[in-house]
């Protein structure tokens, strides 16, 4: 049998065919890899390309004044974000967005030139912000710049009760100052979780994999402030401060029988919702930051306790020389007075030496004891976790002669200014301190409300504050404090004015004093304590009284202050007024 | 040779029917049923799901449409707050002319009881104040 003729075709069409074959057995094979080996490992990389984990923001739960009015609210604003590779003339973009953006154009040009595909431009815009920049896009065909919606802490009243609220962090939103750090664990909330299947586009596959952990929102908190008493005290405390040119001042106003503070103040102040150029010493809460001694204002508690055991009652008339020597201190009283004071004298004419004569009957044990007791050297509220103790050293800490003394007219002792208005609260409640607190109320995401009952204690007899607070009566009507006096109502209050201390140089300045005015009304039954501290006021009055005392800078913004707190909150005058005729 | 009767010509026809077309008759009749139910079922899984798709597409819409309103609900308590924020509306009350008065001024008001101890006003002479600081 002849053997078929081999040609070139036959090859040709072999070498095809095999080529054919083994194609078709490789791709049988993957097939058979895909479909069947790796078939779950494959499933999976595509489900996980489809499903997407979605954090849901919860909403930091709101602040309220007490009568219901945001003072702190998160609402959805957005960060603006460029993609620079999409700009093509970045500084025509910058001077687009530069007004309603923190940066400046050179900054933002900067940005919108950089290498890479990303670039923040703005972060927690507002949603008034966020809308004009839409518009701004809308309007010039911007490509490249991209909106990203997240929460955004706002702040309804600006300025007011800033020092008080505090701030949050612009990247993640936590509490940074004030309330907002001090009760961030309760604003916070849970943030949720979405598991949502996407298409390449993005979009949600209906009927895809959806899974819902919805997120709980933060408790809101309702404060004690008071708006209106809070702009009054703002606005006095910062014309104090412009008009005396004092470092800085500050006001509290709290109800005595409720511990509920209305208001707390500082000057300078901040807006929380513009953050450029924010001066950091100016972020500070004055009333719960500062220590200082406090001067006279603290002659208050020894009298108390002379009083209180019993040593002396107001009528009581002591020898009170000039001048005396203890130990190696001499101490004197600054304005000349007669030989023989009585105890209401010593308080109205703020004798130093009358002060260190009751302070050397009660003895340096029952002082601190007192001094303890009014709540001096540690934190007054639980409501403030960057309120300062003050100082107070312990009793067996004491040098033995003048350590006592110098206390007893307000040095060596360093206390905030929310220390000494719960002091002056202590006599205005009859003798029982109540803790000062400004949050009234903590509302959790399903409605439960939680109100913690301040803490309290006995002090004073209701007896001994009652003539205490007459005593302090007559420092306003015939004493020191006279400038606090309030047209139509019995004032009580004490002066202070205390050389400052430089702790760099390690000396009492000789020109620098801390001004003070602690005082309430009306002093029957007072509706309001109100303390006022002023860090070196200078200059002089028209009458040529030096702005550095107390009485001449810090007694005229109690009376400004305590007036219009009174009339807010319709307490009735309790003496005739000047129109009575 | 005997009659017969004649059978009826419609049972005739029916009953005259071939074993082929006996055997087909009974096949065909459960197929097309089969077949227009398999159909009808199709068009009604494809409805579902179109409505199952279109509702969750509206679902997703009114979500969406809830953030919204809400994020407008907060907008405008934002907004409303800063309207009666006192440093504003101070403001406003300055440009247009208003001024704080010097004196406050009390209005006796007969009937209406006070809870602040009066001192130098007889009892019973009760009162009320107006005004601002």
């Amino acid at each position: 049998m002849q053997r078929p003729e081999w040609r070139w075709s036959d090859l040709r069409v072999l070498t095809v065919g095999f080529f054919l074959v083994a194609a078709w057995v490789t791709l049988g094979v993957r097939v058979y890899q895909v479909q069947a080996v790796d078939a779950v490992e494959f499933a999976q990389r595509g489900f996980d390309q489809r499903i997407k984990h979605e954090r849901i923001p919860a909403k930091r739960g709101t602040i309220y004044d007490r009568e219901g009015v945001e003072l702190a609210v998160s609402v959805v604003g957005a960060d603006l974000v460029a993609d620079p590779s999409l700009i093509d003339d970045p500084v025509a973009v910058a001077s687009l967005l530069e007004p309603e953006l923190d940066a400046d154009l050179e900054t933002l040009s900067e940005r919108l030139s950089r290498d890479g595909r990303y670039a923040l431009l703005g972060s927690a815009l507002r949603p008034e912000t966020v809308e004009r920049l839409e518009q701004i896009i809308d309007d010039n065909d911007v490509v490249g710049l991209t909106l990203v919606p997240r929460p955004v802490r706002v702040y309804p009243s600006g300025r007011l009760a800033a020092h008080v609220l505090g701030l949050t962090r612009l990247d993640d939103g936590s509490g940074l100052e004030g309330l907002e750090a001090g009760l961030d664990d309760v604003l916070v909330g849970k943030d949720g979780t979405r598991i949502v299947e996407r298409d390449p586009g993005g979009r949600a596959i209906p009927q895809g994999q959806f899974l819902v952990e919805p997120a709980r929102p933060g408790s809101d908190v309702v404060t004690t402030i008071d708006r209106q008493i809070q702009f009054i005290a703002e606005s006095a405390i910062t014309e104090a401060v412009e008009r005396t040119g004092a470092n800085w001042g500050t006001v509290v106003v709290l109800i005595p029988q409720t511990g509920e503070i209305l208001a707390m103040a500082s000057a300078p102040g901040f807006d929380p919702n513009d953050r450029r150029g924010l001066d950091p010493d100016a972020i500070a809460n004055r009333a719960i930051a500062e220590v200082y001694e406090p001067g006279s204002t603290l002659k208050v508690i020894t009298i108390a306790g002379a009083l209180e055991e019993g040593l002396v009652s107001p009528g009581t008339a002591i020898d009170v020389p000039q001048r005396i020597e203890i130990g190696p201190k001499e101490y004197s009283d600054p304005s000349r007075h007669a030989s023989r004071l009585t105890v209401a004298d010593i308080v109205r004419k703020s004798s130093n030496v009358g002060t260190i004569e009751l302070q050397q009957l009660l003895g340096n044990d029952r002082q601190y004891a007192y001094l303890d007791a009014f709540g001096l050297g540690r934190a007054s509220s639980i409501d403030f976790p960057g309120e300062r103790p003050g100082t107070l050293e312990h009793v067996s800490d004491w040098c033995p002669s003048t350590c006592g003394p110098s206390a007893a007219i307000g040095y060596g002792v360093g206390v905030t200014p929310l220390q000494m208005a719960s002091v002056f609260a202590t006599i205005a409640n009859d003798g029982e301190w109540i803790e000062p607190h400004v949050v009234a109320e903590i509302v959790d995401a399903d409605g439960n409300s939680i109100v913690t009952e301040p803490r309290r204690r006995r002090v004073l007899s209701a007896e001994t504050a009652r003539q205490m607070r007459q005593m302090l009566e007559g420092v306003v009507a015939g004493g020191t404090g006279y400038r606090a006096a309030i047209d139509g109502f019995s004032v009580g209050g004490k002066t202070g004015t205390a050389e400052k201390y430089l702790p760099e140089e390690g000396i009492y300045s000789t020109e620098d004093r801390m001004a003070s005015f602690v005082g309430m009304a009306p002093i029957d039954r007072p509706r309001i304590v109100v303390a006022v501290v002023l860090d070196s006021p200078r200059g002089t009055l028209d009458d040529g009284t030096e702005l550095k005392f107390g009485g001449a800078s810090a007694a005229p913004v109690f009376a400004v202050v305590a007036e219009a707190t009174l009339n807010e909150l319709g307490v009735s005058p309790d003496l005739p007024t000047d129109t009575d005729g | 040779m005997t009659s017969r009767a004649i059978p009826f010509p419609r049972e005739r026809a029916t009953d005259a029917a071939s074993p082929a077309v006996r055997r087909h008759l009974p096949r065909v009749r459960p197929l097309v049923v089969f077949t227009l139910a398999a159909i009808i079922a199709l068009f009604a899984m494809i409805y579902a799901r179109i409505s199952l798709d279109r509702n969750a597409f509206e679902l997703q819409r009114l979500e969406s449409q809830i953030a919204q309103e809400q994020a407008r609900y907060w907008n405008l308590k934002v907004e409303a707050a800063e309207l009666m924020d006192p440093v504003r509306i101070t403001g406003a009350a300055e440009e247009m002319g208003m001024v704080f008065p010097e004196r406050r001024v009390p209005i006796e008001v007969d009937g209406i009881t006070i809870d602040t101890p009066a001192r130098a006003i007889a009892p019973g002479d009760a009162t009320t104040t107006v005004g601002s600081p």
